[in-house]
C-alpha cells in the first residue's frame, strides 16, 4: 500500500517533514505500486537569492550548490521525488526578476516557465519568495499569474523576515491574488513539503486550469474601467483588479501574436511578448505606449497589495547599515578587503600545514612500511607503490590545505560580502573593459574556475562574458592553491605564497588591459542586488565543502592515483627519462628546471594538482628541497600557476565562450607561463 | 538637478527607457530610493529602494535613463 503523508501527522515518528527518510520511505511503498503513479513537473521559480536551491536541496537526495548572492545557480537541477501517488519531478531554476529576462541564466528558466523548451512541460509552479522583500517579488507573481499554471507561494526566510520586524498578512495575500501562500523555512526544511502537498492538492481538481478570458485595452477602457487612473485600490478591489490586470496582459500579447510571426509562435502567451515590442516587433511599436500603462498598472497593484499586507517596523540605522558603513568605506573599505582575502589564504595555510604535519607522523611510516613490503612482489611493485604514493599523496599533500581553503570560500559565499566586493572593486574594473558583476565569477575562480566560467551566464554584455571567459583561468582555483600553499608557502614562506597570489592579479590586470585596448569593449550598466549579511550557517557550509570536495574525492583522486601508478611504471621500465628529455628543451633549457620535471607538468594539464604530487613520485621524495633549489620551487610554481588552464575549464570555456575564444585563452596561458617563468628564472637568481 | 549626495532621499520621477528592465530591480516610477553610499571614484552609489526592502549597487550613468527629485526626510515616513 501506498503511505499517505498529507500534514506533518501523518510523517512517521522522529522524522521532519524535510528528512531524507521520509521521501526516500515514500518511495520505497511507492515502487510496490508503480503502476498508479500519476507523473508530474514542478518549476521552483523565484527572484535570484530567494532560496530555491536551498528549498530543493531540502527535498532532494542530489544536493546542489546555494550562497548569498544573486545568480548562484545559473543552469537548471532536475531530481526526482515521490509523494503520495506521484511521482515528481522537481526543477530547481536560475533566478528571474521578471518574465523580462536580461542575461542567459533568466533565459532558462523562461523558456523553460513558459514551454518553449518542449521536454519540459511544466504542471506546476511553487514561486519562492524572499519574504522579507514580498513586494519586490509580487513583480514576478504578478508575471507568473498570466500563465495560468497551478501555482503555490512559499514564503521563504520566513523567521529571518520576524527578526526583521516585518510582519506579512498571509490570508489576505491570498486572498488578492487568488494562490495559497505558505511561510517556509527552507535552510531547516520548514513547510517545504507542505509546498508541494498543497500544489498536488491543487492538481488533483479538474477544474484548476480554468482559464480567465482575455479582454481587449480599448475595450476596457471603454468599458468604463478607471484601472489606469488610480495610484491605489481598496481591499476589496484588488483581487477582481488583478485579474483585469491577467486579461490584460494577456490581450496585449495576443494582439502581438496575431500580428506578427515572430518567434513567440512556441511560447505561451507572456508578458515578454510585451517587454520586447521594441526588439521583436518593430511594427507596432505603438503598443510600447500601452505596454508602460500596464507597467504602471502592475507597479500600484504590487503598492497597494504591499500596503495592505506587508509592514516592516526595523528601527534606524540597523546594525546591517552600521557594519556596511565601515565595509564600503573609502579607506576602510579597500583595507577590510585585503584583510579578508589575506586572512582567508593565511589561515587556510596555516590549519592545512599543521593537519598535514599531523597526518605526516601517522602516514610516513605507513609509506615506508609499504615500499619495503612491495620490493618483493616484482612486477606488481610499481603497481602497490604507485597505488600507494597516489593515495596518501591525496590525504597528505591535497586534502589538508584544500578542505581549509574551500572553508573560508564558503564561508564567504554564505556571509553577504562577495557582491559588496563587487561594488568596491566595480570602479577598478571598468577601465580593464569588464564590470563589478565579473567580481563574482573571479572570487568564485579562487574556487574552481569551472565554476566561474558557468556563472558567467549572467553577464548581461557578450563582449563583457567573453572577455572575463578569457581571462578567468589565470586566477588561481582551488588546486592551485594547494600547490601554492604546499610548495611555495611550505618551503619558501608566507610571503613568497602571497607574491604568487599578487603576481596572477598583475598577469589578470596586464591581460585584460591588452585585450580591452585592442577590441575596445563598451560596458554595460552596473546594477547589482546587494543581499543582507547572514551568518553562515555549519549546515550549509559543510555540504558546500562536501559537493565541491567529492568532486576531487570520486573525480581527481582516482585519476591521480592512477597517474602515479603509471609514473611508477614508466620508471620501473625506464621509459620516463625519453618523455622528460622531450620536454628537456623548455624544462631544463628554458626554466632551469630538473629533467623530471616534464611527466608532473604532463598531468598536471589534467588537474592543477596532480603536477604536485607527480612531482613528488617523480623525485622519489617529499623533501622537494634535497633535489631543487628554492629558485626552481618558485619557477616551477609559477608556470604550474599559468599555463594552460586544466582539461575541465577548457571544455566549459569551448562551450561557454566558443572554441575560438577557448584556444586564444590557451595560447596566453601558455605563452605568459613561459615568458614570465623565464623571467622569474633569470632575475631572482639573485634572491633565492 | 544637484548631483547625488550620500544619505538623501530621493523619488523615481520618471523613467526615459528600459521601463521593463529597470522595474525588474525595483526601479519603478514614484519609488523612493535613499543614498547610503557613492563609490570613491563617483561612479557607482549604493542605495535602498524604500518600498521593496531591497539594496542595490548601481552605475551613475543610469542617470541617463533616470530622472530623481530629492524629497525631504520626513516625506519617507
Amino acid at each position: 500500500m501506498t503511505k499517505k503523508i498529507n500534514t506533518e501527522k501523518n510523517l512517521p515518528k522522529g522524522c521532519k517533514e524535510c528528512e531524507l527518510g521520509v521521501i526516500q520511505k515514500i518511495t520505497i511503498d511507492l515502487k510496490r505500486n508503480l503502476k498508479r503513479v500519476k507523473k508530474i513537473r514542478i518549476a521552483l521559480v523565484g527572484q535570484p537569492n530567494s532560496g530555491k536551491s536551498t528549498f530543493f536541496n531540502s527535498l532532494s537526495v542530489h544536493k546542489v550548490n546555494t550562497a548569498n548572492y544573486y545568480g548562484t545557480t545559473v543552469e537548471y537541477h532536475v531530481t526526482t521525488i515521490f509523494i503520495k501517488n506521484y511521482e515528481i519531478e522537481l526543477i530547481d531554476l536560475p533566478g528571474i526578476y521578471s518574465l523580462n529576462y536580461s542575461d542567459l541564466a533568466e533565459k532558462v528558466t523562461f523558456e523553460i516557465i513558459t514551454n518553449v523548451r518542449e521536454e519540459f512541460k511544466i504542471d506546476g509552479i511553487i514561486q519562492i519568495v524572499e519574504a522579507v522583500s514580498l513586494p519586490h517579488a509580487l513583480l514576478l507573481t504578478l508575471d507568473l499569474l498570466t500563465l495560468d499554471i497551478p501555482m503555490v507561494i512559499a514564503l521563504n526566510m520566513f523567521d529571518e523576515a520576524r527578526i526583521k520586524g516585518v510582519e506579512i498578512d498571509i490570508k489576505l495575500l491570498e486572498n488578492f491574488l487568488g494562490i495559497p501562500v505558505i511561510p517556509t523555512v527552507a535552510i531547516k526544511g520548514e513547510n517545504t513539503l507542505k509546498c508541494i502537498l498543497k500544489l498536488i492538492a491543487i492538481l488533483d481538481k479538474s477544474d484548476y486550469l480554468e482559464s480567465s478570458d482575455t479582454t481587449s485595452f480599448g475595450g476596457f477602457i471603454k468599458e468604463g474601467n478607471d484601472l489606469f487612473y488610480r495610484a491605489s485600490f481598496s481591499k476589496e478591489e484588488l483581487p477582481k483588479v488583478v485579474e483585469a490586470y491577467k486579461k490584460l496582459w494577456k490581450s496585449m500579447v495576443k494582439e502581438i501574436f496575431d500580428a506578427t510571426n515572430c518567434h513567440f509562435e512556441k511560447c505561451k502567451l507572456v508578458p515578454a511578448c510585451l517587454m520586447n515590442i521594441e526588439k521583436y516587433a518593430p511594427n507596432l511599436i505603438s503598443l510600447a505606449n500601452v505596454r508602460d500603462e500596464i507597467l504602471k498598472l502592475k507597479s500600484n497593484i504590487i503598492m497597494s497589495i504591499s500596503s495592505y499586507v506587508f509592514s516592516t517596523s526595523r528601527p534606524k540605522p540597523t546594525f546591517e547599515d552600521i557594519i556596511d558603513k565601515f565595509v564600503l568605506h573609502r579607506f576602510w573599505g579597500y583595507s577590510i578587503l585585503v584583510m579578508v582575502l589575506f586572512c582567508a589564504f593565511y589561515l587556510a595555510y596555516f590549519i592545512g600545514n599543521f593537519i598535514a604535519d599531523k597526518i605526516d607522523i601517522v602516514t610516513d611510516p605507513i609509506s615506508d612500511m609499504v615500499d619495503q613490503w612491495a620490493k618483493s612482489y616484482g612486477l606488481l611493485a610499481p603497481l602497490i607503490t604507485g597505488f600507494k604514493d597516489g593515495l596518501l599523496g591525496g590525504i597528505g599533500i591535497v586534502i589538508p590545505y584544500l578542505v581549509p581553503f574551500l572553508l573560508f570560500i564558503s564561508i564567504l559565499e554564505d556571509s553577504g560580502y562577495i557582491p559588496r566586493m563587487m561594488y568596491l572593486i566595480d570602479g577598478l574594473l571598468r577601465p580593464l573593459g569588464i564590470s563589478g558583476r565579473s567580481v563574482l565569477s573571479f572570487v568564485l575562480g579562487l574556487g574552481c574556475n569551472v565554476s566561474a566560467i558557468m556563472s558567467l551566464r549572467g553577464l548581461t554584455k557578450y563582449n563583457e562574458r567573453i572577455l572575463a571567459g578569457i581571462v578567468i583561468p589565470f586566477v588561481p582555483c582551488s588546486a592551485r592553491t594547494v600547490v601554492i600553499m604546499a610548495l611555495v608557502t611550505g618551503t619558501l614562506g608566507v610571503l613568497w605564497g602571497l607574491s604568487l597570489y599578487l603576481f596572477s592579479l598583475i598577469v589578470i590586470v596586464g591581460v585584460l588591459f591588452l585585450i580591452n585596448k585592442l577590441s575596445r569593449f563598451s560596458l554595460h550598466h552596473f546594477m547589482i542586488h546587494i543581499p543582507p549579511y547572514r551568518i553562515p550557517s555549519i549546515k550549509l557550509v559543510g555540504m558546500k565543502i562536501w559537493l565541491r570536495f567529492r568532486t576531487f574525492v570520486f573525480t581527481a583522486w582516482p585519476i591521480l592515483i592512477l597517474g602515479t601508478i603509471i609514473l611508477n611504471y614508466l620508471s620501473y621500465f625506464q621509459l620516463d627519462k625519453h618523455i622528460n628529455n622531450i620536454f628537456s628543451f623548455v624544462t631544463v633549457s628554458l626554466l632551469g628546471l630538473p629533467k623530471e620535471t616534464g611527466i608532473p607538468l604532463i598531468f598536471g594539464l589534467l588537474a592543477k594538482e596532480y603536477a604536485l604530487v607527480m612531482l613528488y613520485s617523480a623525485l622519489g621524495t617529499e623533501n622537494i628541497k634535497s633535489i631543487m633549489n628554492d629558485l626552481q620551487i618558485f619557477v616551477f610554481s609559477i608556470f604550474i600557476l599559468l599555463y594552460t588552464p586544466c582539461i575541465s575549464t577548457i571544455a566549459v570555456q569551448v562551450r561557454e565562450i566558443g572554441l575560438k575564444f577557448a584556444v586564444i585563452s590557451i595560447l596566453l596561458s601558455v605563452s605568459t607561463a613561459l615568458l614570465s617563468s623565464f623571467i622569474a628564472s633569470r632575475m631572482l637568481s639573485f634572491i633565492l | 538637478m544637484d548631483p547625488i549626495q550620500r544619505g538623501k532621499i530621493y523619488k523615481i520621477k520618471q523613467i526615459i527607457r528600459d521601463k521593463p528592465y529597470y522595474m525588474n530591480y525595483g526601479l519603478i516610477e514614484n519609488t523612493i530610493i535613499k543614498v547610503i553610499d557613492i563609490s570613491s571614484d563617483n561612479k557607482n552609489f549604493y542605495l535602498e529602494v524604500v518600498g521593496f526592502n531591497r539594496k542595490l549597487a548601481i552605475a551613475i550613468d543610469i542617470l541617463q535613463d533616470i530622472i530623481l527629485e530629492e524629497v525631504k526626510d520626513d516625506k519617507e515616513n
